[in-house]
């Protein structure tokens, strides 16, 4: 319940309200913040706050209460993968007035507007009170559900904040949610009627819950599955030649997988931020279209030319090429794509980690070729849709540059690129100069191969009606528009 | 007597220091912790105060002492992914799997002893065929099926019992029906096989000539020599089904201890597991030890 405890800020999000918001289009709008004003050199930001907001408790929210939030939501022991970007990349933060706060850059940065978005506000004077147990017992925010019971790994109960201060409402009085880890009794649950919503599962399950006449409702952008080979692709063995990269990606029959393993839900795609149905596309949609129709092509042929030009596998030492994946649905898939790999000659050893060990790999942070993430490539699973297009910005240090989460880069000229997205205080140019690093990822460096766009779709029960409200990240965002069914 | 009770509650407290000892070194055997808290904003030194603040710097004999000293004032220590004391976690998990074992292992065991003496004292015929047949199908079926199927017939087909979690009566029934289901077969083995052999011996037999009448010969004498082996292995499920259970857990959305022991492990929350280890192995031991003792009371040959 705490913004900075990675996924368990999910809950947050129906209680607590973000200083500004995006809309369907991930365009940044105003939430808690009125408004916003850049300084000319784009290192000042000016927020507004809304005045009349009072928390659960009675108390006001006010620019104390944001500047709390953000300090406390950019504080190193946070687990927010946001957290980082808050604090790290600001010289001052100050309050003039209680609906006033200032927030100054050490450099031009126009992807700051993601972490404001992902920044939750707390009522100061409550945490401060209560300390973090007692916040973790009752949390308190502005938004548009009241915390009323958490009984940890069984269910988290909400109610409707009555007196909400956005002009639209709460419309269902309480909200449960349990902890149901089998899909089986999920299932069973929703045709039994004792709950309304069900989310994760299989392809199978989806259509099948579908042709029993269940509504499916995409939360969200789509997953997008793809492999990255991080840090391999600029040290030796096989995956160090862009050629042996490229035969593994012709290699995937990508309308098969998706009509098959996905049962027709996922259509093929999952580029790291630059697919059609992310906000990353509105930046030149007809840009993407040569490299996504290349990188999604299925030829077995150009495939085994390529391995034979590139030597492989006798020129390359070691030989072997060896995938890393976490258990469950992803290392099914990588199984059948172990078979496309086998069948143009490339013969790659599939190992299934415990998720702890493989998300320990994944965020290992290698500095040098020798360092223990080489010699790996990760698959992505669908992990959740992405915000924005800023939030990509960001993200994309982690695929493409040395600076990243997961660093798998040592090219300069992708670094450089990458800085000079990031610090454009233009937003047309920045846009442009993302859009640059993206054609040199995917033309030159080729080390991310995308699979497929998987839509993260939850399923209906016959009480539950439309989903007025956007959700980009989390089902919680959703909450207080979901309507009431026929 | 005494002596004997002496000497099994002192080997049970050193193998506790053993068993807390094995937990504590296997569980930094598994990696580091801290990374799965770092952040790309992290340096180095960012990094070693995380360690630090967790007292991960210190030499492991000086970590031992301070786990153990604080497990003895009873801290069991803050969750490194969840941010909340492990005792705040243990305390709703804890009842939950009890209750759920517990009532398992009550059921398992009243019909295991049921229909193992039956099936001993009608060997070979359409009982002693149908408790056998019953016991196979306990064997070979897994248990998340049987949960799986039990929900589906009774739950949706004929809704006349909840689906999953905790709470009322009804809630319990297909839970520890499933887990009776699971212990009963081996149990029940054992109970007719040791029951056969006691209804095969010669005080038996003596006391059937003497004409004392059959229901005390099988109860009385027969059952509670029968009783040993069945004991000690009953003593051995019990402890296993603290975390044993976790497969229902699943299935039936059963918060306990098996579930939460999972999660920790996956996100490598080694406060968790390691409480969770060593509670388990505590409760393996004490079981253990009562099991002993119950061996002396019973049969007063036992001792030291």
């Amino acid at each position: 319940m705490d913004p900075i405890v990675g996924n368990a800020s999910a809950w947050a999000l129906a209680m607590l309200d973000p200083l500004i918001n995006h809309d369907a289009d991930g365009k940044y709008i105003p939430m808690v913040a009125d408004s916003w004003d850049v300084s000319p050199d784009s290192l000042t930001w000016t927020f507004h706050i809304h005045k009349g907001i009072k928390f659960h408790n009675g108390d006001p929210l006010t620019s104390a209460d944001v500047l709390f939030s953000l300090k406390h939501f950019g504080d190193k022991k946070s687990t927010n993968p946001w957290s980082p970007y808050v604090i790290a990349d600001s010289t001052e933060i100050t309050t003039p007035d209680d609906y006033t706060l200032v927030y100054k850059l050490k450099a031009p940065e126009l992807s700051i507007r993601e972490p404001f978005a992902q920044t939750l506000i707390m009522p100061k004077k409550y945490f401060e009170k209560v300390g973090e147990d007692g916040w973790q017992k009752a949390p308190v925010g502005s938004g548009p559900y009241k915390f009323v019971e958490h009984v940890p790994k069984t269910r988290m109960t909400f109610a409707a904040n009555t007196d909400y201060w956005q002009p639209y409402k709460p419309q269902w009085q309480q909200v449960i949610e349990t902890l149901v880890p089998d899909e089986s009794t999920r299932i069973a649950q929703l045709e039994r009627g004792d709950v309304d919503i069900i989310g994760a599962l299989s392809a199978d399950n989806l259509l099948a819950l579908k042709g029993k006449g269940y509504t499916l409702q995409q939360v969200g952008l789509p997953g997008l599955e793809n492999i990255s080979f991080q840090g391999t692709w600029m040290t030796k063995g096989p995956t160090s030649d862009i050629r042996v990269r490229q035969a593994m990606s012709y290699a995937i029959n990508r309308d098969e997988l998706s009509k098959t393993f996905y049962r027709g839900l996922a259509k093929p795609g999952g580029f790291w931020f630059w697919s059609q149905d992310t906000w990353a596309h509105d930046v030149d949609p007809s840009s993407w279209q040569l490299p996504a129709a290349e990188q999604l092509k299925y030829d077995v042929a150009k495939a085994k030319q390529l391995l034979q030009q590139a030597g492989f596998p006798g020129k390359f030492t070691p030989q072997d090429i060896t995938l890393y994946t976490p258990a469950g649905p992803s290392a099914d898939l990588m199984q059948i794509l172990q078979g496309y790999w086998q069948k143009v000659g490339i013969k790659v050893n599939v190992q299934v980690l415990d998720t702890a060990v493989y998300l320990g790999r994944l965020f290992a942070r290698a500095k040098k070729p020798t360092d223990v993430q080489v010699g790996q490539i990760f698959p992505w699973g669908p992990g959740g849709p992405f915000p924005s297009f800023f939030n990509n910005v960001y993200h994309s240090a982690n695929m493409f540059t040395s600076v990243g989460v997961h660093t798998t880069g040592n090219d300069p000229q992708a670094d450089k690129m990458y800085q000079a997205a990031l610090h454009e205080p233009d937003e047309t140019k920045a846009k442009k100069l993302w859009n640059d690093l993206m054609h040199y990822g995917y033309d030159k460096m080729w080390i991310n191969v995308p699979i497929v766009d998987m839509p993260s779709d939850v399923v209906l029960g016959p009480h539950v009606g439309q989903f007025t409200r956007f959700a980009n990240t989390f089902l919680q965002q959703a909450y207080v528009g979901i309507t009431h069914g026929k | 007597m005494g002596r004997y009770i002496i000497i099994r509650v002192f080997q049970t407290f050193v193998s506790l220091i053993g068993l807390s000892l094995l937990i504590f070194t296997l569980v930094r055997m598994s990696g580091d912790p801290t990374t799965l808290m770092q952040n790309s904003a992290m340096t180095p030194q960012d990094i070693q105060n995380i360690r630090e603040s967790l007292g991960l710097t210190k030499p492991y004999p000086v970590q031992y002492l301070i786990y153990m000293g604080d497990l003895l004032h009873g801290d069991l220590g803050r969750s490194l992914v969840q941010r909340r004391t492990v005792s705040s976690m243990l305390s709703v998990a804890l009842p939950n799997t009890l209750a759920l074992a517990g009532w398992g292992f009550i059921v398992a065991i009243t019909l295991s002893l049921f229909l193992g003496v039956v099936a001993a004292t009608h060997r070979d015929s359409w009982l002693d065929n149908g408790v056998k047949f019953l016991a196979i199908l306990g064997q070979a079926l897994p248990s998340f099926w049987v949960g799986i199927v039990f929900i589906f017939l009774f739950a949706v087909k004929w809704p006349v019992l909840p689906v999953s979690g905790p709470g009322g009566p009804a809630h319990f029934v297909m839970p520890v029906a499933t887990l009776a289901l699971f212990i009963l077969p081996g149990v029940l083995r054992l109970v007719r096989s040791s029951m056969l052999d006691v209804l095969d011996s010669e005080y038996v037999k003596l006391a059937r000539i003497k004409g004392v009448p059959e229901r005390v010969v099988i109860w009385k004498h027969a059952f509670r020599n029968a009783l040993i082996t069945p004991l000690t292995a009953a003593g051995a499920i019990f402890g296993t089904l603290i975390v044993g259970t976790v497969v229902l857990e699943v299935v039936f959305a059963w918060p306990g201890l098996g579930f939460v022991d999972i999660t920790a492990l996956q996100g490598r929350d080694f406060p968790v597991v390691q409480d969770i280890t060593l509670l388990v192995g505590v409760v393996v031991l004490l079981i253990n030890l009562m099991v002993d003792i119950s061996y002396a009371y019973i049969d007063p040959r036992i001792r030291y």
